[in-house]
């Protein structure tokens, strides 16, 4: 057929680009907790100390002295403050990765779809890393991403006075140590989840982990003195990622101690991942 | 009986041939597969076993799924888990009907062709056409937690079949299905098999593999037991010489004349009249009866083969 007799015919590429498995895995485990309603109130709820922050920040460059009243950290927007942002944010990184987090691998064994997946061009790696970034993405919500409004925010309410610290080198260090904390949380969750078949035993050993940690050195510290700091699970990652922000370490135990804790309890996630994740059918 | 769809078809393409080099695999103290041999070419082919026998184990392994303690499973050649690249020519139905409850059936196969590493438009094309030729385009939306059991054997076959694998691995495809749908994949299997693609389909059900395919891997405790056309298997049975009733109106020359041959182990006439004989190599006795009946003019009106059933087989290497 002649060109002339053809008609137009609107360009179209045949063929998008696929994506690597490990998006594929993403993305799915990013969407699916977001169609429900309560969940999405928790993260809103998760914002709220940046929002209150906010606003005592707002009020103190509008009028005065007035908001000092808040004290302390509420006003302090430099990379001090911002770190104790993050810490105020711990409690919601527990909730939040236990609704997201326990599940992830746990529910794959029992329903038997590590061997549907594995039937795939799919790698441990990617099986992980999919895995890791449902985690990661959650824990940068009510992290990462509400600091960067804030310090944002910070930099538009004092125009500019909080200076170039507050708009581009805090929001690096707190991405840096995000980024650090998120991934070693990220497999130590995954192995836990990788551990179990039930998301109530995995979320019980996850919050006795992170909670059950703290509450127990908090008591021993009161025993055996300041040192025994170190069982305190997520005390560690502010304890290794305070030089970030030129805060205060406990002075009871380096900071190195916290790091190389840290480094072992993931290189043991990892071993356990490996160890765990098999495309073998669970036979009941 | 007639030439089941899913023989292996003599114009098959290149088709890559799975083979297993002396495979073995333990699971602590347990040896599951010991020192299994095998090459599994174009067409469908059964594998059998007792409960616990190591069908499963040899079926993952096989499939790649999981590492041989000993051996090589090759695709092509190559090691299937160290070129995961290989996984797309492979199409794999698992026999645990728990899948993904919150999804629907459009979603999950969709999942799957995007970890086949297919694009948007492709996905949503082959999703369709997997939906629709196992008759589930209208249930595609609904979620997996309301589907039936034989609509959840269906879209893992969709899944395993959406991105048209050359070789398909199918664990008990059959479970839970209604006698119509149970036809449709029998024959979906052997339309498979016809076009040159290698299917390998596990069951216990021993009806099941004979409806789709005369090529079965039998193992047993762990071995392999035997291998090939279920005839061929039969004929090496010599402890059990195969028995081939013959109707005939001249039953006692008939009978007269089976006694004399070398072939024939053994000749009676049962009860209904017929000439039962006994042979010790079926397919020779098969290749020479034409010429015995016509060049002695014995008219036969029916001949059944009473034991070289894929049951009589499994039977007499598996149940003794």
């Amino acid at each position: 057929m002649p060109v002339y007799e053809r008609g137009y015919k609107h360009w179209e590429r045949s063929e998008r680009r696929a994506s690597p498995p490990w998006w594929v895995i993403a993305r799915r485990g990013i969407a699916e907790p977001l169609k429900r309603r309560g969940f999405l109130l928790l993260i809103v709820l998760s914002w709220s100390p940046a929002v209150i922050k906010g606003g005592i920040l707002y009020f103190k460059y509008k009028f005065g002295q007035l908001a000092d009243l808040a004290g302390g950290d509420w006003t302090a927007i430099d990379a001090g403050g911002i770190y104790s942002f993050l810490k105020w944010q711990k409690y919601f990184v527990l909730i939040l990765l236990a609704i997201v987090g326990t599940r992830l691998i746990a529910k794959d064994r029992l329903e038997n779809g590590l061997a549907l997946y594995f039937a795939r061009p799919l790698t441990l790696k990617d099986y992980v890393a999919g895995k890791m970034l449902i985690i990661l993405f959650y824990f940068f919500m009510v992290t990462l991403f509400p600091l960067y409004a804030l310090s944002l925010f910070g930099y538009l309410v004092t125009s500019g006075q909080a200076g170039l610290d507050m708009l581009l080198l805090t929001p690096l260090r707190a991405t840096v140590f995000c980024g650090l904390a998120g991934a070693s949380m990220s497999l130590i969750l995954l192995a836990l989840s990788a551990m179990g078949l039930r998301a109530v035993f995995i979320t019980v050993g996850w919050v006795l982990l992170y909670l059950g940690s703290e509450q127990i050195a908090n008591i021993l510290v009161l025993i055996e003195g300041g040192w025994m700091r170190v069982i305190d699970f997520p005390a560690q990652y502010f304890q290794a990622g305070a030089f970030l922000f030129g805060a205060r370490t406990d002075p009871d135990f380096s900071p190195w101690v916290s790091a190389l804790l840290l480094a072992a309890y993931t290189a043991a996630a990892c071993w356990v991942l490996r160890r765990r994740i098999r495309p073998v059918e669970v036979v009941s | 009986m007639s030439a089941p769809a899913g023989s292996p078809a003599t114009t098959a393409p290149a088709t890559p041939r799975l083979a297993a080099h002396r495979v073995s695999k333990w699971f602590g103290e347990v040896i599951a597969v010991n020192d299994c041999s095998l090459t599994v070419g174009p067409g469908v082919t059964g594998l059998l076993g007792l409960n616990g026998a190591g069908k499963t184990t040899l079926f993952k392994l096989l499939s790649g799924l999981i590492e041989p303690s000993q051996g090589r499973v090759l695709l092509q050649g190559k090691r299937l888990r160290r070129e995961v690249g290989l996984f797309r020519r492979l199409g794999f139905c698992p026999e645990s009907d728990a899948l993904p409850e919150w999804l629907t059936g459009r979603e999950f196969v969709a999942l799957m062709l995007r970890l086949m590493g297919f694009g948007r438009d492709e996905v949503r094309r082959r999703t369709e056409q997997a939906l629709h030729d196992l008759h589930l385009a209208e249930a595609g939306g609904r979620r997996l937690g309301g589907y039936s059991k034989g609509m959840r054997q269906k879209i893992k076959l969709a899944q395993a079949l959406a991105h048209e694998p050359d070789i398909i691995f199918l664990d008990e495809p059959l479970n839970g299905m209604d006698p119509v749908s149970r036809r449709e994949i029998i024959e979906l299997v052997g339309r498979l098999g016809a076009q040159g693609r290698t299917v390998l389909v596990s069951s216990h059900i021993l009806p099941e593999i004979e409806a789709m395919t005369r090529s079965i891997i039998l193992i047993h405790h762990g071995k392999l037991l035997a291998e090939g056309d279920v005839t061929e298997i039969r004929d090496k049975i010599h402890d059990h010489p195969t028995i081939v009733a013959l109707s005939s109106p001249e039953a006692r020359r008939l009978a007269s004349f089976l006694a004399g041959q070398e072939l024939v182990v053994g000749v009676e006439i049962d009860e209904e009249g017929r000439v039962v004989a006994r042979t010790d190599h079926a397919v020779d006795f098969y290749r020479e009866l034409p010429g015995w009946l016509l060049e002695n003019e014995l008219p036969i009106e029916e001949m059944q083969t009473m034991d070289d059933t894929l049951q009589a087989v499994f039977d007499y290497l598996v149940g003794d």
